[in-house]
């Protein structure tokens, strides 16, 4: 493709011809690496000039040109031993950004990408082009996503719980803070299994199977692992906790047991589980103390912002929402599974009552 | 919040009042003690313990310098329907629930076991060692039926909590002491009692309370040794104190949290009387 689209640019009468390898009889004596391609320049007075070719389907970053220069270089180098005229280095990719074209340009060598980047200098015979293409990767946000892990991807699978379909997907973008790339990649790995549907393929979300998003996004989280937990101690018990929370001025949101009490109550909660965003700061101003056995308090600093996301308030507490107290529920430790079922039963019940409806206030 | 009480601390409570009712004109000489004065101050916790309130008996203290002449207080007790079933202080009533009077060690007079009390004898109440410091410190509260629909109430001193603190160290610490001459199957739930004390009240107010009993004559020595004794058995995970607690609640309480934080309070409060 980039040999057409280079040669197509060509003056009349000159061409660009791909060598094979093999018939070259050219073996490089830095046998650790051969060139991807070699190709062959002939201008209209005959001149020719050998053209030396790197090829990366991956994104060529701009630290990495020194390393793609000295490669292309010792290939070069070797090639002006056998053959006379010293060949010109080239990179082909799929993508190239300004950054890395500039780098590409002062280590003098040729490009072109895929977007219709080209900068193709050789001096005998005296050929010039440079063409403009793409200045964004177009391709960046197109990678297929292979899990839920992370940040990114959390927010919008949170999203994708909380709201109430149908909804666009720059709407959800708008709603939890996210590209539409991004709520369509996520949307992309869940539509394989039904647990997204769109009405067309670049349509609206119209259905999303919650629970099973829920059991899908717990194959990637886990609680005690995705987030970083230290356990504490409150003497006088949760309630004393519970009393100091309602006159903190820190930013938290309780999880796990006691946020699932509300709802589904099991058996009595025994650990308090509050997300923090810094646990030193947060058991200072709480006055709580580091506990190696027998804590009831775990602070939680978590492993995306997004637990702070819509939050619920009851009693003058405040709790993580109910979809991110289910994951915390399903894949945390102890009695947590068991309470997750006891969770999942009553929303199963009461969709209408804990899935928020997508106004069109973003 | 309703609360639901054993049936043995509801009769308890029936007793008690029946009690202060036979005391009559004596009741400015009555403190409550013990287990019941206890739960006047810990119902804010009591339902954040598997363990619930619980007693079998109600304990008066007696301030000799307050009696009146008459009624003499055994006769006015056997008037009431109560009996002296062990002498000097235990009453009885038809129906099993006790009584017990009590009379600080240090304002008891000199006999061994009874305490002097001139016109109302030396089988009346018992010297205790360590309740000195309730004569300092209480306050009048309104104690009422625990039967419900029963608006049958008093108003009586209840010994302040850090005063019952001093209290249920000496009682602990001389069973131990004789584990022969004393039953020692009620030690976990004083124990305990003394837990519900330390988290309940705020430790600032514990600490303040303890300096007015170690600033007054009477209460200063018993006070000073309790806290001593308090130290050794629940100032550590090892104390035989924190042992006892921790068999109290075998089975309904995480052991664990019940020993780091009666420790933690423990700790707490012997820092802030040293400051």
């Amino acid at each position: 493709m980039a040999i057409k689209a280079v040669g197509a640019r060509l003056p009349p009468r000159w061409l660009l011809l791909s060598r094979e390898r093999e018939a070259t009889g050219w073996s490089p004596q830095d046998a650790t690496h051969i060139a991807d391609a070699i190709w062959e320049l002939r201008g209209s007075d005959g001149l020719s000039s050998d053209i030396i070719v790197e090829v990366k389907a991956n994104l060529v970053e701009p630290r990495m040109v020194d390393r793609v220069a000295s490669q292309l270089k010792a290939l070069s180098n070797s090639r002006h031993e056998q053959a006379g005229a010293i060949p010109v280095c080239m990179l082909i990719s799929t993508y190239l950004s300004p950054l890395t074209r500039g780098r590409l340009t002062e280590a003098g060598i040729s490009y072109a990408d895929s977007t219709g980047n080209i900068r193709f200098a050789v001096d005998r015979p005296a050929v010039y082009i440079e063409i403009q293409g793409a200045d964004r990767n177009p391709f960046r946000e197109e990678r297929p996503l292979h899990s839920l892990k992370g940040g990114r991807a959390a927010r919008v699978a949170r999203g994708l719980l909380d709201y109430r379909p149908p909804f666009g997907t720059r709407e959800l973008a708008g709603k939890t803070g996210s590209s539409a790339a991004m709520v369509s990649r996520v949307s992309s790995l869940l539509e394989p299994d039904e647990i997204v549907t769109k009405e067309s393929p670049r349509g609206r979300i119209v259905s999303v199977d919650w629970e099973a998003l829920a059991r899908r996004w717990a194959m990637d989280y886990d609680f005690a692992s995705s987030n970083a937990l230290t356990t504490w101690l409150e003497p006088r018990g949760t309630r004393a906790l519970y009393s100091r929370l309602r006159n903190t001025g820190i930013r938290y949101a309780v999880t796990g047991s006691f946020a699932g009490y509300r709802f589904a109550p099991v058996a009595e909660p025994r650990l308090a589980a509050l997300y923090v965003d810094d646990p030193d700061t947060a058991a200072q101003s709480l006055g709580l103390r580091l506990a190696e056995t027998g804590g009831n308090v775990l602070l939680v600093r978590p492993f995306d912002p997004v637990v702070f996301e819509r939050v619920e308030y009851d009693d003058g507490i405040t709790f993580a929402r109910v979809t991110q107290v289910l994951l915390d529920l399903m894949t945390g430790p102890g009695r947590g599974p068991a309470e997750a079922e006891a969770l999942l039963a009553w929303m199963r019940d009461k969709e209408d009552i804990w899935r928020l409806p997508m106004t069109n206030t973003t | 919040m309703e609360t639901s009480y054993d049936q043995h601390y509801i009769d308890a409570r029936e007793t008690l009042l029946d009690a202060v009712e036979a005391l009559g004109p004596h009741i400015d000489a009555a403190i409550l003690v013990g287990a019941q004065a206890v739960y006047m101050h810990t119902e804010s916790v009591d339902d954040s313990f598997a363990v619930a309130p619980f007693t079998y008996d109600a304990d008066i203290g007696l301030d000799p310098e307050r009696l009146e002449d008459s009624p003499a207080i055994v006769d006015a007790m056997c008037r009431a329907g109560f009996r002296l079933t062990l002498p000097p202080g235990t009453f009885m009533k038809d129906g099993g629930t006790q009584v017990d009077l009590m009379v600080p060690a240090a304002a008891g007079g000199s006999g061994r076991r009874g305490a002097r009390l001139g016109v109302h004898g030396n089988k009346a109440a018992r010297k205790v060692h360590g309740l000195e410091g309730t004569l300092v410190s209480h306050t009048r509260r309104k104690i009422s039926s625990l039967v419900s629909d029963e608006d049958r109430s008093c108003i009586l001193k209840v010994a302040g909590p850090a005063a019952l603190l001093v209290a249920k160290v000496h009682k602990i610490g001389e069973r131990l002491e004789d584990p022969v001459g004393h039953r020692q199957e009620q030690l976990p739930k004083d124990a305990f009692d003394i837990y519900r004390l330390l988290s309940a009240i705020d430790t600032a107010e514990l600490a303040e309370e303890f300096g007015l009993l170690r600033s007054h004559k009477i209460s200063s020595s018993v006070t000073s040794e309790a806290l001593s004794k308090f130290r050794s058995l629940f100032g550590s995970r090892s104390g035989i104190g924190t042992t006892l607690l921790v068999n109290s609640v075998r089975g309904l309480e995480d052991p664990n949290f019940i020993i780091e934080s009666s420790v933690a309070l423990s700790q707490d409060l012997l820092q802030a009387i040293a400051q």
